[in-house]
């Protein structure tokens, strides 16, 4: 753990749009803000305008009563008839409305006399016509009662909400009311994903981890009620914790909590035969449904559909039996005895075994039920699974296998993946142990090698040892003849050479291509290798070649090497990052991310959610990029991977300082100092960024812009041309445009990188204030996806035609900045706050717009300014002409004064 | 990056991608509906009460839009066939 474990970074969290919350911490929650069914109460208020109402259906927990909640008239406050089904009441008549209705001691009133003052009785307490019944679970009414609201119903001088659980036989007369076209008739579905994040978000007070809101999801499907008692709980156990402001889930459930009560209570309901088949289905995890099929009784298993607890899904070419709430398996395996467990796993694995395995996904099913089958499991199975698993990222379920390989004679191959499979975990002292006896025992090369590689990666990736890791690996490699296990490792040796800061290993690059020609395997290890170096050289247009050619080979290679496949794929995400192609890099990022949220890989998550932050800030989408490093730096913290951790911390603080908070800014730039490992080189330049930005929010632009020459020229000198540009571009854009542009010129000459040719130009543009060529430059910028970079140029573009008399084209400049700017997120940068200025406002005219901008109702700006509302009025109006804008919002932008930003800022 | 307009809402989100967040039910009444079916094979095929197919389907629609004009764009679905994993 680094100098930041512990500490919380500065709380400057964006406000989550939209959401009215409560929190659950600390308590039970308060009615919370109905979420995700704003379709639904259209829906169901456009029925109450009709006479009649509308009948809300569905499974337990979907929702039904708190969305009749919400069709109160006045949220309850104002008259209505609130009634419930309840199981004991069944068999009394009238047992639903007997609290409205007054003691009926008097001999000889009948039936129908009950029913006639039970209806008077309800007319007159549903309030001013025409008033509200709400019918709770009406299934479960007594037939007097529901006939009674049958009436009330058809009579129309009420509006009627009823709700009725799905799957459940109700009495006639309920059902009537939709079939026979009473009552509008609304089937609630589950929340989607994201509805129930909004939810989760709501309910915890702030932002959740996707990582996270995957696996409630997962265990939850959007059932409501399910999902608020999974997070309570959660949270109550420490489970859900609050890490660098984002919500994360570490650990298990415990075993008991008033979810699980929910839960047996549902299961109580079920017969043996039902719950068996169950049982089954929980602990087969969408295994075949040919396999599961096979135990399940038929009987039982239909009966569990009609409940709405087991459905059948298509998974790709396979159908599979599920659990509708995957929270019912935890619960269910949790209850099993451990022989019936260990005697169904040994049935699913002996039928799994004898049809043959035939996916990744199959193999880890059968691993697990082998490991419950104790005794029964091929060390062969538990080594394939271990590296399945860590190919997946997974080193926790990886360890789980390759120790139990490993226990039953697997020999060096499962030694070998439970040594990396600890190290993956952080656990760097253990596993060193293990990688010693290995080193020390072997008697192959290609062992010994093995041994090398994977160490060394466990030394640099989480010990932050680059020097170390190519010692380690030099140590092997010379006492190896020529071949391809030397060629390998000295790949590797140079890959964490390089990363340790001999920058020098690039000019060795063209050594490598001759050895990349000799196999597929061997062209991606050469691309693992100098593809990074030629992105931080500026040729990024070469990088990617090498990347195309291997990234697609590599996924075919993910079991055998699953750290360089994801760093083959990481490095092309740098590689558009660093050559300015914002709009792929945050495409390709985006997609990659969600897809490992999905599958639940932390190590793919944290590297794509960190690399798109990259683009986010300069995109200048800065709030997100914040919640997006957030998120990245919890899990890095996580895998505890020194050198991801520092480089976020390092984006954080830029992306921080865009946004106008100097003091977190360097808060957090001085921690990401502190996390620097030692021996690794590769973040130097963005910390060196992060810190000119710093100085930038601090209002210090002289040394903002001294450190950035000196930065220019250290990169440069180290060969880091890429980052060169960077720096020589942020002096230009700090107001000294002279320095920069004849040496981004030059740069442009020895890189192929697209954007550092639209950095030069930019530059030379401002240094000859020239209108038209800052408009190309800012287009330039538009296409490659640069929006604030873009917002910038036209900014300068605008400032330069107005100076040269061209109006007209000052007008479409702005507003053309304007509308970029309005695609930010209030990044704020000394180009940017040059508007006003340059848009000829007036002095008054700048006053109002300034205290627009941060949120200053007309009425206020007036009295403040002691002049007309009217004045004001018109002040704005012609400031929106000037700048070429439309309303507040876009000026809140251009200004860089957003009524978010002061709020956020405190 | 090309984008077939007919399928994407103006943000560019995926139509497809979209369907497959939303809960099952509506997301098959909305793919029954494309293969031309009525509200009540519908309904039927669902097993969703046929006085709730109009309802149904106007939801699954309205939902539909509103996470394609959602900004950032869906989350990636798990339709992921994992027999190729």
């Amino acid at each position: 753990m680094g100098p930041w474990h512990g500490r919380t970074l500065p709380a400057r969290t964006p406000a989550v749009p939209g959401v009215r919350s409560s929190t659950v911490v600390g308590g039970r929650a308060n009615q919370e803000a109905l979420v995700g069914r704003s379709e639904e109460l259209d829906f169901a208020v456009r029925s109450l305008a009709e006479p009649g109402g509308v009948v809300l259906m569905g499974a337990a927990g979907v929702g039904k009563t708190r969305l009749a909640r919400e069709l109160l008239p006045g949220r309850g406050d104002g008259a209505h008839v609130w009634v419930s089904g309840t199981a004991s009441a069944r068999d009394v008549p009238f047992g639903a409305f007997a609290h409205l209705l007054p003691a009926l001691d008097q001999p000889g009133v009948d039936r129908l006399g009950v029913m006639m003052l039970a209806r008077r009785t309800v007319l007159r307490h549903g309030g001013p016509g025409p008033g509200m019944l709400v019918v709770d679970d009406a299934h479960l009414l007594d037939d007097a009662s529901a006939t009674l609201a049958h009436q009330l119903v058809r009579s129309r001088a009420l509006k009627v909400v009823v709700t009725v659980r799905s799957g459940e036989s109700a009495p006639d007369a309920v059902v009537a009311l939709w079939k026979d076209g009473w009552l509008g008739c609304l089937d609630l579905q589950p929340l989607d994903r994201v509805a129930l994040e909004e939810l989760v978000t709501g309910l915890l007070g702030g932002r959740i981890d996707p990582l996270a809101v995957a696996r409630i999801w997962d265990q939850t499907r959007g059932n409501a009620l399910f999902c608020n008692e999974l997070v309570r709980a959660a949270v109550a156990a420490d489970v859900l914790i609050r890490e660098h402001d984002v919500w994360r889930w570490r650990g298990n459930l415990p075993g008991s909590g008033r979810i699980w009560d929910l839960i047996d209570a549902r299961l109580a309901e079920l017969n043996a035969s039902e719950v068996e088949a169950l049982e089954v289905v929980a602990v087969a995890d969408r295994a075949d449904m040919a396999l599961v099929d096979a135990l399940v009784d038929p009987p039982a298993r239909r009966a569990l559909e009609r409940r709405g607890l087991l459905d059948e899904q298509r998974i790709g070419k396979r159908s599979v039996l599920t659990l509708r709430h995957p929270l019912f398996g935890e619960a269910v395996r949790a209850r099993m005895t451990p022989s019936r467990l260990t005697h169904l796993c040994g049935q699913l694995a002996d039928a799994a075994e004898e049809r043959g395995l035939d996916s990744g996904a199959e193999l880890l099913r059968v691993a697990r039920w082998r490991l419950q089958d104790a005794g029964r499991g091929e060390p062969g199975l538990f080594a394939a699974a271990a590296r399945r698993a860590l190919s997946g990222f997974d080193p926790v379920l990886a360890e789980r296998f390759a120790r139990e390989a490993s226990a039953l004679g697997g020999g060096f191959a499962a030694d070998l993946t439970w040594a990396t499979s600890l190290g993956a975990q952080g656990e760097v002292a253990q596993a060193e142990t293990i990688f010693e006896r290995l080193r020390r025992d072997a008697t192959k090369d290609s062992d010994r090698a093995k041994v090398a590689a994977q160490w060394s990666e466990m030394v640099f990736l989480n010990g932050g040892r680059a020097a170390d890791a190519a010692a380690l690996v030099d140590q092997v490699a010379r006492g190896l003849g020529a071949g391809r296990t030397r060629d390998e490792l000295r790949l590797l040796q140079a890959s964490w050479a390089w990363l340790s800061g001999d920058w020098r290993e690039l000019d060795r690059a063209d050594e490598w291509v001759a050895v990349a020609e000799r196999s597929q395997r061997m062209a991606m290890l050469v691309a693992y290798a100098i593809a990074p170096m030629l992105v931080v050289a500026g040729r990024t247009a070469e990088a990617l070649r090498w990347l195309d050619r291997t990234v697609a080979a590599a996924a075919q290679l993910r079991e055998a090497l699953p750290t360089v496949e994801l760093t083959l794929r990481a490095t092309r995400a740098y590689a558009l990052w660093s050559a300015g192609r914002l709009t792929e890099h945050l495409a390709y990022c985006e997609r990659e991310w969600r897809a490992a949220v999905e599958a639940g890989e932390l190590d793919p998550a944290a590297v794509f959610g960190f690399s798109r932050a990259g683009s986010l800030t300069d995109i200048g989408r800065v709030n997100t990029a914040i919640g997006a490093l957030r998120e990245a730096l919890a899990l890095f913290e996580e895998l505890g991977t020194p050198m991801y951790v520092c480089w976020s911390l390092a984006f954080l603080a830029r992306a921080l300082a865009l946004h106008g908070d100097a003091a977190a800014a360097r808060e957090t730039l001085e921690l990401a100092d502190r996390a620097r490992p030692a021996q690794i080189r590769l973040m130097e330049p963005d910390l060196g960024e992060a810190a000119v930005w710093v100085l930038v929010a601090e209002g210090d632009l002289s040394a903002a812009r001294e450190l950035s020459l000196g930065l220019a020229d250290r990169n440069a000198a180290s060969g880091a041309r890429a980052a060169a540009a960077r720096a020589l571009h942020d002096v230009a854009r700090l107001g000294d445009p002279k320095a920069a542009a004849h040496r981004l010129l030059e740069l442009g000459r020895h890189t192929d990188a697209a954007v550092i040719g639209v950095f030069a130009a930019h530059a030379a543009a401002l240094v000859s204030a020239d209108g038209p060529e800052l408009a190309v430059a800012g287009q330039r910028f538009e296409e490659l996806g640069c929006i604030l970079w873009a917002a910038e140029a036209w900014t300068s573009a605008a400032a330069a035609f107005e100076s040269g008399g061209r109006e007209a084209s000052a007008r479409s400049a702005h507003a053309r900045a304007g509308a970029l700017l309005a695609r930010c997120e209030g990044a704020q940068t000394p180009a940017l706050s040059e508007i006003a200025a340059s848009a000829a406002l007036t002095p008054r005219e700048r006053d109002v717009a300034l205290l627009a901008a941060r949120g200053c109702p007309n009425r206020e700006i007036a009295q403040r300014l002691v002049v007309s509302v009217r004045t004001i009025e018109s002040h704005l109006a012609q400031t929106y002409r000037k700048l070429g804008i439309n309303d507040r919002a876009q000026l809140a932008h251009m200004l860089g004064a957003s009524p978010d930003r002061e709020r956020v800022s405190r | 990056m090309t984008v077939d307009a007919s399928n994407t809402s103006v943000l560019g989100v995926n139509r497809s991608a979209a369907l497959d967040l939303l809960p099952e039910v509506y997301a098959w009444a909305l793919r029954l509906r494309e293969d031309g079916h009525s509200n009540a094979e519908i309904a039927r095929a669902l097993g969703i009460p046929p006085e709730a197919g109009t309802s149904t389907l106007e939801l699954a629609e309205a939902k539909l839009e509103r996470l394609m004009h959602r900004d950032g764009g869906p989350p990636q679905s798990r339709a992921r066939d994992d027999s190729t994993q």
